[in-house]
């Protein structure tokens, strides 16, 4: 702004400067012309009177000649009052000095023509007085003087002084009746005293060098014209070029300032158009910006929210601690990160991912720049998650529960059925009064004890499975795998599953009961799969090994494996292979979500082929890893 | 060289010309509100020392613009030593007073208002009493940015006196080319005008006015007043006035600086006597002041504010 100012500022003033200087050059260049006009003038004017100066004899009319002189004078004062002369006296000296002496020797001048005039009048009567004495023959003598005196005008040898005297003593000495030849020698004495007066007043014109002076002015004049010109010409070329360099200057501020200009609204536009709310703020918190997106976003425009503090769009879910640490932590200057739980103008709320920068200038807070995100929407989804989440895990509950009561029920008919065939026939022995040993009798109890024992420790197991726990405990795999192995081992049986087992011992600390539904899910899994093979031999292979700090459990059937287009699916949620009826989709899904989220290990699948008692088989590999926690740490 | 061949071509015809006498012009521009001023001034008498005496006193405009004395009065009763000349025409005159110790209307306005035998007064005392009347504040305030001073006073005077001209006389009507406009004896006359040299310092618009002469060219004449030498103190300049204007010249007896005589002829005896140094006829004398009458006109009319 301020190099818009100065560089406005000089091109006004260098036209300011332009206009003023050409304005006084044209009034000098006006100047220089009324003087050069009047020069002229003074110079043919006064040639004019030297001319009627010249001519002695015969009439004139002296209002002619005061006309002349009049106009000399009105000419010369006008050069007198010229400005100009005035204005620039150190290149004038000369001239004003010249101007000065024209000044005084044609006032001395005019006073000598006023005494010549006299002269001339007088000398002109005399003159036709002469010639018509001789003319009308009333004198016969003075020929030779009348021709002197005719002559005396164009003729300067002629020693005037001589014949005066001559007439003066002849005037003295002449006596006559003849008065014409009196007046003839009176108006001869007067021609010749007139015409001494008056060519004395001619010499002394003519030392006052009237003509030179004028000669020499105009001379001056010319010198300082020229150079006014010159200097002039110079001068504006001077201003032409500096205007041209300004010009030019303008256009590569021009040229730059549109491009940065460009450039800035190309960031306005980021600004303006940015997804991102964007909200600035004065030292006093009063808004001083918001984009585009902050209107459509809050549903305030910025009219409404000029001006005003931030804090109107507040929901109250933030304590007030919240609001004080990050007040603190702008106003020292700092960046402040969070997450604002705003109101909109329709009162619903927005999340809002922020940040605040404070933008300095020399240690300074200017103001506060405030970039947010509406996070509104992956909030909700996130909650939304979280929900399907938990029906996921409901559904897979369920699931599992129906799955248990099948084992329960599995497991359950064939004791069921002992107690029942026990207790049936030991009903039919009586009815039919058989013979019934106490030794049998109490065995059959005995057996229907064990097997009510059984159930209940069976219906233990399910508690157990079912039984939520919260901390982690410490447990062995072994008795992890055969806990879950005896839920399923029934089925197991039925499919004729066999099952090879290569188990190390490890203790680890884990949520024990997690992965136990983990351990089943994949074992019915790979039930399930070897069920849907014509296998002659089912075969499931349980491993249980400690590599590193990790513990691993992997579970290897012999059902061919998992497809390839769908091996990486098998984990997504929903995802099944099996009809609609038998599977939910969500067993693995849930059981990675455990493994990984709450077990905080992995649980990952391949298809491994593998040989067994000679024979080459293939099949799916699900591999459970655990990290071994160090019990004192925990 | 050209040029001043046609130079002197030009200039011959006006210096040589066969008239040298010009008519006055038969009307002018003047400035009404200043005109109107002036002669109210003019005739105002307030601007001598005891209100008893105005311009108009000694320059009578219907009647030749002087005051047909010898030499003139001013203010309480004081005799002056010389003739009145004629305000009429003056504006043609080169220099004003006989003497031409004035060199325009202005200047010769201030004159008589400052000399003890004239209107004794000063600017001062005349400005203080024109300052008392409301017309003369509001008229001058109107025209001069400055009011009543001494300079605006003589300049409206001066203003009205340039308006005081007598054109048309009958031999401006000759000269225009009216050929009965005079009579073959007033004609002869000025032939016999031109023919003794009077018309040699008689000459130009004001037929005079243009040159100061010397009186007494052929043999001295006897006068207390050395005219010129007063202003200039040379003694070259003893003697010499300025030639007056033959205009309206029957009706400004007496005549010469001192009113030495009262007629017409008388005058053209003396100037033929002293200046042309040569004997005339009387009838030739007839015939010129013939002539010089031919030059009397009534003054301009000129409309002036109510």
């Amino acid at each position: 702004m301020k190099k818009i100012i100065i560089g406005l500022g000089s091109f006004f003033i260098i036209v300011i400067l332009l206009g003023f200087y050409i304005s006084t050059a044209i009034k000098e260049r006006d100047n220089l012309d009324k003087l050069n006009t009047n020069i002229s003038k003074l110079i043919s004017l006064n040639k004019d009177l030297n001319i009627y100066l010249q001519h002695s004899v015969g009439y004139e009319n002296f209002d002619t000649i005061e006309h002349t002189i009049n106009s000399f004078k009105n000419e010369l004062n006008k050069i007198n009052q010229n400005k100009f002369l005035h204005t620039n006296h150190n290149s004038n000296k000369l001239l004003l000095q010249l101007l000065t002496q024209l000044n005084q020797n044609v006032k001395i001048k005019f006073d000598l023509i006023e005494k010549t005039k006299g002269y001339r009048a007088i000398l002109n009567n005399s003159f036709r007085i002469i010639q018509k004495i001789k003319k009308s023959n009333k004198i016969s003598k003075f020929n030779n003087l009348y021709t002197i005196i005719m002559t005396i005008d164009k003729n300067p040898e002629i020693d005037l002084e001589y014949y005066y005297k001559y007439i003066t003593d002849k005037l003295q000495t002449y006596h006559t009746n003849n008065q014409y030849a009196k007046y003839f020698l009176i108006h001869s004495k007067i021609i010749l005293s007139d015409q001494i007066k008056s060519l004395k007043l001619q010499n002394k014109i003519k030392k006052l060098q009237i003509e030179e002076i004028l000669q020499d002015i105009y001379k001056q004049y010319s010198i300082y014209s020229t150079n006014s010109i010159k200097k002039a010409q110079i001068s504006i070329l001077i201003i032409f070029i500096l205007l041209f360099i300004m010009v030019i200057i303008y256009f590569i501020y021009d040229y730059k300032l549109s491009l940065s200009t460009q450039e800035l609204y190309k960031y306005q536009r980021i600004v303006e158009n940015s997804d991102n709310i964007i909200v600035v703020t004065n030292l006093n918190e009063e808004i001083t910006y918001v984009n585009k997106a902050f209107e459509k976003k809050t549903g305030y425009s910025f009219e409404e929210v000029k001006g005003k503090t931030p804090k109107l769009l507040q929901s109250g879910k933030g304590s007030k601690e919240f609001y004080q640490q990050m007040h603190d932590t702008i106003y020292s200057g700092k960046v402040w990160n969070g997450i604002f739980v705003n109101k909109k103008k329709n009162g619903e709320f927005i999340y809002e991912k922020a940040s605040i920068t404070p933008l300095m200038q020399y240690d300074k807070i200017l103001e506060f720049v405030s970039i947010k995100l509406d996070i509104t929407e992956e909030i909700k989804a996130q909650e939304k998650l979280k929900e399907q989440e938990n029906q996921l895990i409901q559904q897979s509950k369920m699931a599992a529960l129906g799955e248990m009561l099948e084992n329960i029920a599995h497991q359950w008919r064939q004791p069921l059925s002992v107690i029942s065939t026990i207790s049936s026939s030991m009903a039919m022995k009586k009815e039919m009064k058989l013979d019934m040993s106490s030794d049998e009798e109490i065995e059959n109890l005995d057996k229907i004890t064990t097997t009510t024992q059984y159930l209940s420790e069976t219906i233990d197991h399910f508690r157990d499975f079912f039984k939520p726990n919260k901390e982690k405990v410490n447990c062995n795999l072994i008795e992890v795998y055969q806990k879950t192995l005896k839920i399923v081992s029934s089925k197991f049986k039925s499919s004729n599953i066999e099952l090879i087992e290569n188990l190390a011992d490890i203790s680890i600390v884990t949520l024990d009961n997690e992965l136990m539904q983990v351990l089943m899910n994949i074992l019915n899994n790979a039930k399930d799969a070897l069920n849907s093979t014509t296998n002659q031999r089912k075969l499931i292979i349980v491993d249980i090994y400690k590599k590193d700090n990790n513990a691993f459990i992997e579970v290897k059937d012999n059902a061919g494996g998992i497809k390839s287009d769908i091996i990486g699916k098998i984990f997504e949620p929903y995802f099944t292979t099996k009809h609609k009826s038998q599977g939910t989709g969500i067993g693995l899904y849930m059981s990675r979500e455990m493994i990984v989220k709450h077990i905080k290990g992995d649980l990952s699948v391949q298809n491994e082929t593998f040989i067994y008692d000679n024979i080459t088989y293939t099949g799916a590999k699900f591999i459970i890893q655990i990290p071994i926690e160090d019990i004192s740490e925990n | 060289m050209n040029y001043k061949i046609i130079l002197y071509i030009v200039l011959s015809t006006f210096l040589f010309s066969t008239e040298l006498i010009t008519p006055i012009p038969l009307t002018i521009k003047y400035d009404k509100n200043k005109v109107t001023l002036g002669k109210k001034l003019f005739y105002d008498t307030r601007l001598s020392h005891d209100n008893t005496v105005s311009c108009a006193n000694c320059h009578i405009i219907e009647d030749g613009g002087d005051d047909n004395l010898r030499v003139s009065y001013g203010i309480k009763g004081k005799q002056g030593t010389r003739n009145s000349p004629t305000v009429l025409n003056s504006r043609y005159n080169i220099k004003q007073f006989w003497d031409g110790g004035a060199k325009d209307l202005q200047a010769q306005a201030r004159g008589p208002i400052h000399n003890p035998v004239e209107m004794g007064s000063n600017f001062k005392e005349v400005i203080n009493k024109l300052k008392q009347d409301k017309n003369y504040l509001k008229e001058f305030s109107s025209i001069y940015p400055d009011g009543i001073t001494g300079a605006n006073i003589t300049d409206a005077i001066a203003k009205y006196e340039e308006t005081l001209i007598t054109p048309n006389c009958r031999f401006d009507q000759y000269l225009r080319g009216d050929d009965n406009a005079i009579t073959s004896d007033e004609k002869a006359g000025y032939e016999l005008f031109k023919d003794f040299g009077c018309i040699s310092c008689h000459n130009g618009i004001n037929i005079g006015g243009n040159i100061i002469q010397k009186m007494g060219v052929v043999k001295p004449i006897h006068s207390k007043d050395l005219g010129r030498y007063y202003i200039t103190k040379k003694e070259e300049d003893k003697y010499y006035f300025k030639v007056p204007t033959l205009r309206n010249i029957d009706q400004t007896a007496p005549y010469f600086h001192d009113g030495r005589v009262k007629t017409l002829r008388q005058a053209l005896n003396v100037m033929i006597q002293y200046q042309v140094g040569f004997d005339l006829s009387k009838k030739q004398i007839d015939l010129i002041i013939k002539f010089l009458k031919t030059l009397s006109a009534k003054p301009l009319k000129v409309e002036v504010n109510k």
